[in-house]
């Protein structure tokens, strides 16, 4: 009985022990797993992941026909550690390239010598590194050989197979074709910050968003294979289009380099539009900037000063004015005038023509074929001041354009009420406000789509990393004159080149051309005006069809009188440029010429 | 239901009445069943502890086997993922390295150092009318040097000391097994050029100008 007993005692006490004990366990199990649970998961997380940011690529910005323009490329730092090119007196044993199997002793000096044979530099330079690093901190374990090599250096450098060398990488812009566009690109700053042009414009669509991802490491610090989780995916950057051709582009860039150097101008521009889309095609300006390497171009020639930059532009704005009196019906490309070389409407105003001549019994097409500022002016101020205001503002001046860029100048002009007289007289030949040649080159548009004004563009839109598109903004069509007056102003500028010394200048075989002439003056910023003159040309082509408006101006050339036949010159090679880049076939019919005289 | 048990053999029939007439009957049959069990156990230990440990062995080998080719698995993604990233990355390289070589800058460069040149106002064939749009009468002009900096063709020509030494020792190749496949058209032309009686100037390094009627072959 009494073992039976001891037995039960023993047992009583096993099961109480061993319910403590699960008790206990289960306590502690419920303290880790549940309550101390995220604590202790983030304390560990540290010790055993390591994140790792992944860097975004910036977007490409591309031309009308995908070609790239500005791209974003890997390119590596070679790093050393100092202290380690110590290590065993500075040798450290790799496979012979002869024969595998045999391992070869290879000093530090060597291995310098041959990193040096890949970065470009000198064996002593390497050492030189390492030697200041050491002075510096004698268990420096970091260094930069050199930055930004390529991928074939890399690979190159990757086969020396050298214990202390490593590598990081880190993203570069790339412009692959250089200045071509540069000036409408832009530029960054050393870290990227975007500085100018599409680049600062359209820098949201560009950005990436950084992602980064976690890896678990051992006791030594290597990292686990297979451990790495990506927590956060990088977003690329999305891709800029533009309305440019890159080979018009850069065609036109040639031209325009060439003249400036020729004439002897203080700048050359010149802007070839699309009629039906109001897109830019080129815009050209001397000495652009190459974005790939700044440093090469004037600072005053970086921006795009096709934009900035507004100047008077004097005769061609004579076709803004003939196209509001034929569309409000006050005159016809017949009315005439008996026009005086110069003319005093008051006491003191007075406005010349370019040349001293007799009164002329001139239409309104013979005043715009001898661009006579007397003729224009009192034909032009037969519309009262507001009218003629609220024209120019349909037409696009006064108003900064809206095609992408950062900074669109939206040219000088003020309002109607508060021209004094001369300035009446003087806005109707160009004198006395001033656009961009981006706005002359819209002004004409309108004139060449039937009268109805498609707001400039020259960013088409931005391509998402997920393949959204979205569009740009550029503004509502505006409808500026009739279809009719559209027709009689083409005609009428036909006619001015026709029947004008211009028509030689201007010959290519098979095409007809309409367009206008200027040469304006430049305000010295003083009061007065400058004695140099800004030479200009608009044109529209094929004259029966229109489909391009060429527009380019010269500041200052060294010798006055070729000026306005350089500035013809520059719109016909552009002219043949684009028939041969657009395949744009030849007119048809012949031309519709208005008699100069009555 | 009763019929089955009517045709069973009369011997089953105390053991069927067996329980119901007392539990002490059954004893003896379970009782009588031990001994046989023990005795078959008796041979049986070693055979089972083998079992078992062979069992728990091959469990382990398999959970061996299994951690070593998952591991090995992860080692191969890993390597692979690293090619790919290689691979990718060069991929880039060179499609970059087109884009560079395709820039206007270096087309028109290497388009005039092979002496073309363009026409600068071309006519149209109209085959709905039979016609011709445009001048026939061809102008060409001569391109000009390109005047618009690239600084990034600059990067690719000399595209690091490797790539301008690899270039070097391709082209020293090139010349020392030129002879033997380009001397015949350049032959050809020094005859041709010959009987017209213009001299030619034999120099295999520069492109040759051709004057005179294209060759075309005689097919009879």
């Amino acid at each position: 009985m009494s073992s039976t007993h001891s037995r039960g005692r023993r047992a009583t006490f096993s099961l109480v022990v061993f319910t403590l004990v699960a008790v206990l366990l289960g306590a502690k199990l419920f303290q880790i797993q549940v309550v101390q649970a995220a604590e202790l998961n983030e304390v560990s997380k540290d010790k055993r992941a390591v994140p790792v940011s992944i860097p975004s690529p910036r977007g490409d910005v591309v031309d009308r026909n995908n070609i790239i323009l500005a791209t974003t490329e890997e390119r590596y730092d070679v790093q050393l550690s100092p202290k380690n090119t110590r290590v065993r007196d500075g040798v450290f044993y790799r496979f012979s390239e002869t024969n595998n199997n045999e391992m070869v002793a290879v000093t530090a000096e060597e291995a310098y010598e041959e990193i040096g044979l890949v970065t470009g530099q000198s064996g002593a330079e390497i050492k030189q590194i390492v030697d200041e690093a050491l002075a510096v901190d004698e268990k420096s374990d970091f260094a930069y050989v050199k930055r930004s090599i390529d991928l074939e250096q890399l690979n190159e450098l990757k086969k020396l197979n050298i214990p202390w060398l490593s590598f990081d990488y880190n993203f570069q812009r790339i412009y692959p074709n250089g200045a071509v566009a540069g000036n409408l690109i832009g530029f960054s700053g050393y870290d990227e910050t975007p500085l100018a042009g599409v680049e600062l414009s359209q820098d949201q669509c560009l950005q990436g968003v950084d992602g980064y991802e976690t890896y678990e490491r051992g006791a030594d610090g290597v990292a686990l294979p297979g451990s790495n989780v990506i927590a956060k995916k990088a977003e690329a950057g999305g891709t800029v289009e533009l309305t440019i051709d890159a080979d018009l582009q850069w065609q036109s860039q040639q031209i325009v380099n060439e003249r400036v150097a020729a004439l002897g101008a203080d700048w050359v521009r010149a802007v070839i539009m699309d009629v039906k889309t109001g897109e830019l095609l080129a815009v050209a300006e001397d000495g652009s900037v190459d974005p790939g390497d700044i440093d090469s171009s004037e600072a005053s020639k970086r921006e795009a000063r096709a934009y900035v930059d507004p100047y008077e532009p004097g005769s061609t704005f004579k076709t803004i004015t003939t196209a509001s009196l034929l569309d409000s019906g006050v005159a016809t490309p017949h009315t005439p005038y008996e026009t005086p070389w110069t003319y005093s409407p008051d006491p003191n105003v007075r406005f010349s023509d370019w040349f001293q001549h007799d009164y002329e019994n001139w239409t309104l097409a013979g005043i715009m074929t001898f661009s006579s500022n007397v003729g224009t002016a009192m034909l032009g101020t037969q519309l009262d001041a507001q009218t003629r205001y609220d024209y120019m503002r349909k037409f696009g001046f006064g108003e900064s354009t809206n095609t992408g860029m950062p900074l669109e100048d939206a040219g000088l002009l003020y309002k109607a009420e508060d021209w004094d007289l001369q300035t009446s007289y003087n806005v109707t030949f160009g004198q006395g406000l001033s656009s961009t040649i981006i706005q002359t080159a819209g002004a004409y548009q309108a004139i060449a789509n039937a009268g109805v004004r498609i707001p400039p563009s020259l960013v088409k839109g931005c391509v998402g990393s997920d393949g959204v598109r979205s569009e740009i903004d550029h503004g509502e069509p505006i409808k500026v004159i009739s279809e009719r007056a559209a027709a009689e102003t083409i005609a009428v500028l036909e006619t001015a080149v026709e029947e004008s010394w211009a028509k030689d200048v201007l010959n290519i075989p098979g095409y007809r051309v309409a367009g206008k002439t200027g040469t304006s003056e430049q305000p010295d910023g003083q009061g007065g005006y400058k004695e140099e003159y800004v030479h200009s040309f608009a044109g529209i082509f094929p004259a029966d069809d229109p489909q391009y408006v060429i527009v380019s101006s010269i500041d200052s050339p060294a010798v006055y009188a070729t000026g306005t036949a350089e500035a013809i010159k520059i719109v016909k090679d552009l002219a043949e440029i684009t028939i041969r880049a657009m395949n744009v076939a030849p007119s048809e019919g012949a031309p519709k010429l208005y008699p100069l005289y009555y | 239901m009763s019929f089955p048990l009517m045709t069973e053999p009369l011997s089953n029939r105390p053991i069927q009445t067996a329980p119901a007439e007392s539990g002490d009957h059954l004893k003896p049959h379970l009782q009588s069943v031990q001994p046989t069990l023990k005795k078959n156990k008796r041979i049986n230990p070693l055979f089972m502890t083998l079992t078992a440990v062979i069992g728990v062995l091959a469990i382990l080998s398999v959970q061996l086997w299994l951690n070593l080719s998952v591991s090995s698995g992860a080692y191969e993604i890993n390597e692979l993922v690293y090619q790919q990233r290689e691979l990718s990355r060069s991929e880039r390289a060179l499609k970059l390295d087109v884009n560079m070589l395709a820039s206007p800058q270096n087309l028109a460069t290497e388009a005039t150092a092979l002496g073309m040149v363009q026409n600068s106002q071309p006519a149209y064939l109209k085959l709905a009318e039979s016609a011709i749009a445009g001048s026939i009468v061809q102008s060409t002009s001569q391109p000009k040097a390109n005047l618009v900096n690239n600084s990034a063709l600059k990067d690719l020509q000399s595209g690091g000391v490797v790539n301008s030494d690899k270039k070097a020792s391709d082209d020293k190749k090139k010349q020392e097994t030129k002879p033997e496949n380009s001397v015949k058209p350049v032959k050809n032309v020094a005859v041709k050029n010959q009987k017209s009686g213009v001299v030619a100037e034999n120099d295999s390094s520069q492109p040759i100008a051709w004057k005179g009627k294209l060759a075309a072959p005689t097919t009879r």
